[in-house]
């Protein structure tokens, strides 16, 4: 958990559902959009973060703490004392284990680092639906979407022709 | 019996008068993925998509009518492998149409291994295909770029002055206002550049390239933010 230091400046997190969540500022500015309120000083001191439930809020906190750059008591990079390959696969056991959610949850990840803007958290949630849509035939990924063809067939073989060399 | 048998089509009809302004009922987390993947706003579909090969997410355009234009509107990480084509020469043409069908903007541009036709009026064409690229509208506002050629000629072992590179493109600079990441490797760089006064440049990296001494300090006193300068 995050704790009040001595110079580290805090940020309250808020979800729509009313729970506030105290976290360092370098946590929360993982957020490529918390960074740039914080940094175009529209933050105060609360940022509400809109449609992302608190569940969902206090699993992406839980990401942003293990992947901010640390740094230890004296000031000092972490990463000068542990070995980067060491540390890199630590974070890959972790990722691992933080993605074993259900569908649901993982949906809501992708929706809330897509609004946050944390890359990592967007590649890690979505690696799925990547892998499918590129290992697989187009009826295939449909399947997979559960979406129906709607186009008739003349238009789906415009998109082809018009895109050719994609269908190659 | 007669009454229910005779409501169930008229309740059938009415469903499938509006199919689209009525969201489908689904269990919560029973279904597949897809499901909830069509739950998602455009804007995170883009997002997804803009994660993809850049073949791959040509293709979504045919999945189905919602996702047409999620790929012309998704940032384009616009990854020129193997995977784009494989023929490495039109690898290039489809370069070039990719580039003038996107509206853009590219975010980032990976072109390793680009090899030029050697006969001398195709390798003209090839130059100023490539060239062309940078004035490309959808690579305004690129910010990261890897690019290198295949050697012309080979040097052998420990003979790299035996090598002939090919030239980099003098139009990579216009790019160079937005750039923040850079490879660039095997090819002779312009002799001159103009001088610019300020690259937003954090990280370069440069491998077997030749380049004046003149345009290499006019690049790094460009750079006024650089943190990582890669030379071999």
């Amino acid at each position: 958990m995050a704790t009040r230091e001595a110079g580290k400046k805090m940020i309250m997190l808020k979800s729509p559902d009313g729970m506030e969540f105290e976290v360092e500022e370098a946590v929360a500015m993982e957020s490529q959009t918390i960074r740039k309120m914080i940094e175009d000083d529209c933050a105060d001191t609360a940022i509400l973060i809109p449609n992302i439930n608190s569940k969902i809020l206090s699993r992406v906190i839980e990401y942003c703490n293990k992947h901010v750059p640390t740094t230890g008591a004296t000031g000092a990079a972490a990463s000068d004392t542990v070995a980067p390959a060491a540390l890199a696969e630590d974070l890959k056991i972790w990722d691992a284990e933080f993605i074993k959610v259900n569908r649901a949850t993982r949906f809501n990840l992708i929706q809330a680092a897509s609004y946050l803007n944390i890359k990592g958290l967007l590649d890690l949630t979505s690696q799925t639906t990547i892998d499918t849509i590129s290992d697989n035939s187009l009826e295939e990924i449909r399947s997979f979407l559960s979406t129906k063809n709607d186009y008739l067939p003349e238009e789906e073989q415009t998109i082809r022709r018009e895109n050719q060399w994609a269908f190659q | 019996m007669k009454g229910p048998a005779a409501a169930a089509p008229a309740r059938k009809r009415r469903a499938s008068a509006g199919p689209r302004s009525r969201p489908q009922k689904r269990p919560r987390d029973g279904g597949r993925d897809g499901d909830l993947i069509s739950n998602l706003p455009d804007a995170v579909l883009g997002t997804i998509i803009s994660l993809l090969p850049t073949k791959d997410g040509a293709r979504t355009q045919a999945i189905a009518r919602r996702w047409r234009p999620l790929w012309r509107s998704s940032p384009l990480n616009l990854d020129a492998s193997y995977n784009l084509h494989r023929d490495e020469f039109k690898r290039l043409s489809v370069v070039s149409r990719v580039l003038s069908d996107l509206p853009g903007p590219a975010r980032c541009f990976a072109f390793r291994f680009i090899r030029l036709h050697k006969a001398k009026k195709r390798f003209a064409e090839d130059a100023a295909q490539i060239s062309s690229w940078f004035h490309s509208p959808s690579l305004r506002n690129l910010q990261e770029l890897d690019i290198g050629f295949d050697l012309l000629e080979y040097g052998g072992h420990e003979q790299t002055d035996k090598e002939k590179r090919c030239p980099l493109p003098p139009s990579v600079f216009c790019s160079a206002s937005t750039l923040v990441v850079v490879s660039i490797s095997s090819c002779d760089f312009p002799r001159e550049i103009a001088p610019s006064p300020n690259f937003p440049l954090k990280q370069l990296k440069l491998w077997r390239v030749s380049i004046s001494d003149d345009v290499f300090s006019n690049v790094l006193s460009a750079c006024h933010v650089l943190d990582s300068l890669d030379l071999s």
